[in-house]
């Protein structure tokens, strides 16, 4: 479904991604996961063709969402969707706005019925209620939701995550990894989730890419990770580091 | 010293062409997606609208003062008569669109300015950009065009409040006749002077846009980035309206010469 092809970047001098290469399947739920400053959000944002790379392919619809101008990416993008590590909900719109706002993009609905679908999302993440609220009146797993219901309203056919739990509470985080893997099964839409919460990874991954040293280290499912001998997996999965840390 | 020039010369070079390609980026957006209305009229309230009162002040005082320093020193040479000519000449070809345009860039530009590099800051734009909504149709030409239709609006307000402030100065005040301001007035006054100060301030008004949203879009992504845009956006449009208005007023006045 998306073909990510020998991808560099670097910024300032600094190397982020030296040649990634992955492939994704329809209705996966991918896993990119990688330390922090690793690259893992530049490789989402270039999927997603915000920032180019110096080189390198995205294939896509037999596109190369690389090469294309921002004119062409615009309808390519309505069959993306994409939540934010930080929400970024539209912060002069209200809730209800915020997530009706991808269908009155679409177009070929009428008010009525964008009410009414909008209501009915809402009710169903929980967010009854909220409708006329700006974002600055919720909290981060409320907005955090909101963002995946701006996300997946127009029903679109890849989704990504960037850091979808940073922020959120246990709970919170585990109800947001429910409902990822809900809309992944009912809609069928396949899930890219950038994160480095290895819980997440448990509970949602079907294949896990691990991202080191600005490749691809290692492609498998999250029990051959957990399983790993592998010390550079292994030290990651488990949070394991070199020097031993001893607090009292 | 030499190399701090060198770069600066090079970064003005750089954002004098970013900012026509933007421009060229808003006609082709206008004329390739369908206009947002509401969006278009939010921005000649806000923009507009609550424009007023500013432009209304600024055009009475530059026209009391200017009438009564002319009147001081006119006076002394048995010149009143002209008097009100050319206050209502400054008021309709300079003062009235240049003012006008330099308080907008001031409460307009850079809260345009702050506003999108915000959006930046916080990834809206980026969000934006990934529900499929072209930036430059979203965000750019509602308020280019929203400046653009206001500013004659503006700019006929602070001309026209200038022109009646400096006669009730003149005139009531100092003691010019009224049949002589007035005659004097409408004999050296012609529409032309109109169309000038109204081509202009739709001129200053596509500056303070094309100049603000390019300082937000491309602001730093940090708190000081947006201070920064705001600033930059007032600074170089003030200074762009200044400049350009020279450049301006003597191809209009070789245009309008006959």
């Amino acid at each position: 479904m998306l073909k990510v092809v020998n991808i560099k970047k670097t910024f300032n001098g600094t190397v982020v991604l030296d040649g990634v290469n992955f492939e994704i399947l329809e209705g996966d739920r991918f896993m990119i996961i990688g330390r922090s400053g690793g690259g893992k959000s530049v490789l989402l944002r270039i999927i997603l063709g915000l920032i180019k790379p110096d080189s390198g392919e995205v294939w896509y619809k037999g596109q190369n969402i690389v090469t294309l101008s921002e004119r062409k990416l615009a309808p390519l993008r309505r069959d993306m969707g994409m939540v934010f590590q930080n929400g970024a909900l539209f912060d002069f719109m209200t809730v209800e706005e915020n997530v009706a706002f991808a269908l009155r993009e679409k177009g070929g609905m009428s008010e009525k019925e964008i009410k009414k679908e909008v209501s009915e999302l809402l009710e169903r993440l929980l967010l009854k209620g909220q409708e006329k609220k700006m974002p600055s009146e919720l909290s981060g797993g409320m907005r955090k939701r909101v963002a995946v219901a701006r996300a997946v309203i127009a029903k679109p056919k890849i989704i990504f995550f960037d850091e979808p739990t940073a922020g959120l509470d246990p709970i919170a985080s585990s109800e947001l990894n429910a409902l990822i893997c809900s809309l992944n099964k009912e809609f069928n839409v396949t899930t890219v989730i950038v994160t480095h919460d290895m819980e997440a990874v448990r509970q949602l991954g079907i294949t896990v890419a691990m991202l080191y040293n600005g490749k691809i280290y290692s492609i498998g499912t999250p029990q051959e990770f957990e399983s790993s001998k592998d010390p550079v997996i292994r030290n990651f999965v488990h949070g394991i580091i070199e020097s031993e840390v001893r607090c009292n | 010293m030499i190399q701090r020039l060198g770069h600066q010369c090079i970064q003005f070079l750089r954002s004098t062409g970013e900012i026509f390609f933007l421009l060229l980026d808003t006609i082709y957006s206008f004329f390739s997606f369908p206009l947002r209305w509401k969006l278009f009229l939010m921005q000649i309230l806000s923009i507009g609208a609550k424009s007023q009162m500013i432009v209304l002040i600024t055009g009475a005082f530059t026209g009391a003062v200017f009438a009564a320093q002319v009147q001081f020193h006119f006076g002394k040479l048995g010149m009143s008569s002209a008097t009100g000519p050319v206050v209502t000449l400054a008021m309709l070809r300079e003062l009235g669109p240049v003012l006008c345009a330099l308080m907008v860039s001031g409460r307009v530009g850079s809260a345009m300015a702050a506003e999108i590099s915000t959006m930046r800051v916080t990834e809206q734009i980026d969000a934006l950009r990934a529900l499929g909504v072209y930036v430059t149709q979203y965000l750019v030409v509602p308020r280019f065009l929203g400046l653009v239709v206001s500013m004659p609006l503006l700019v006929a307000i602070t001309s026209g409040v200038g022109i009646l402030c400096g006669y009730l100065v003149s005139v009531p005040l100092l003691g010019v006749e009224p049949a002589y301001y007035w005659e004097n007035t409408i004999r050296f006054t012609s529409l032309d002077d109109v169309w000038m100060g109204e081509l202009k301030g739709m001129f200053f008004g596509g500056l303070i846009v094309l100049i603000s949203c390019y300082r937000g879009l491309n602001c730093q992504l940090s708190a000081e980035g947006v201070g920064i845009a705001a600033t930059q956006a007032m600074v170089y449009s003030s200074i762009s309206i200044l400049i350009s208005n020279f450049f301006f007023s003597f191809l209009m006045n070789i245009l309008f010469a006959g």
